[in-house]
């Protein structure tokens, strides 16, 4: 029956969003068929009327490190007390690279962590294993942005500054290139 | 008139399960708003796992209500 159903979504939704989910409502709305407009306002007056539950302590910390012009994954990586080398350790293994590519994983992370790697362009295999590593969650540290106005991240600095020298250099994420191996695929290959 | 009085009235939980009793007001409140399931509740509220199915099924009546009401 159509109420059942529509109600079983609701119930579905709310218990996500008590969790400390972040459904989405319009996945939702859209599962709901021609009773869609109704849900829509049912999940309206409940997220109006209901707290969302405290956010987990790592993305309180991403959001300080933020807010303090600090990039995010060098503050988890400190919180969880890790070197850089331990993390770049259990990233050739989870992402069963070869020994030979540790210089090179070295780098790319050493760049995302301090701003100069675009986030858009990692392969989400890459945030995967970055949150088994770092305890957090994938879109927390993916969905990590540069701030808006203050922040200048190196990354569209390098990107100017290859402009003005007649360069190429694209902060969006870009095709690799025939020879790039698969280190450059996982993080310049996007998402 | 307010064209949002309405959408502001309706499916609002609170409003909705104020007419409930207390005990079953507090099992809604986990389940809804804690996202408990009903064992949990059972055992935060020392009640049985039935007792907890009956309250929860007394919440959805009082939606099914409000939901079929709106048509």
């Amino acid at each position: 029956m159509e109420t059942d159903r529509v109600l079983k979504l609701f119930d579905e939704f709310a218990r996500r969003f008590a969790r400390g989910e972040n459904p989405a409502v319009h996945e939702y709305v859209e599962r709901a068929g021609e009773s869609g407009a109704k849900l829509a306002r049912m999940l309206d007056r409940f997220l109006a009327s209901t707290m969302p539950p405290p956010p987990p302590v790592e993305r309180v910390e991403m959001m300080r490190a933020w807010i303090a012009g600090q990039p995010p994954i060098l503050e988890l990586r400190k919180q969880r007390g890790l070197t850089r080398d331990v993390v770049v350790e259990r990233l050739l293994a989870l992402l069963e690279l070869r020994d030979d590519r540790r210089a090179k994983v070295r780098r790319y992370y050493h760049e995302l962590e301090t701003g100069l790697l675009e986030p858009r362009g990692v392969d989400r295999r890459v945030w995967e294993a970055l949150a088994d590593v770092l305890g957090a969650g994938v879109a927390d540290l993916a969905g990590w942005r540069a701030r808006p106005i203050e922040a200048q991240p190196a990354f569209r600095k390098r990107a100017a500054t290859a402009l003005e020298a007649g360069g190429v250099f694209s902060d969006a994420p870009s095709t690799p290139a025939p020879e790039d191996d698969e280190v450059d695929r996982l993080f310049r290959s996007g998402l | 008139m307010n064209p949002y009085g309405e959408f502001e009235q309706d499916f609002d939980l609170e409003t909705l399960f104020a007419p409930l009793p207390e005990r079953t007001r507090h099992v809604l409140d986990l389940y809804y708003r804690r996202g408990l399931e009903p064992d949990e509740i059972g055992q935060t509220l020392g009640m049985a796992r039935n007792a907890v199915y009956q309250r929860l099924h007394q919440g959805h009546a009082k939606l099914r209500e409000a939901f079929l009401d709106g048509d």
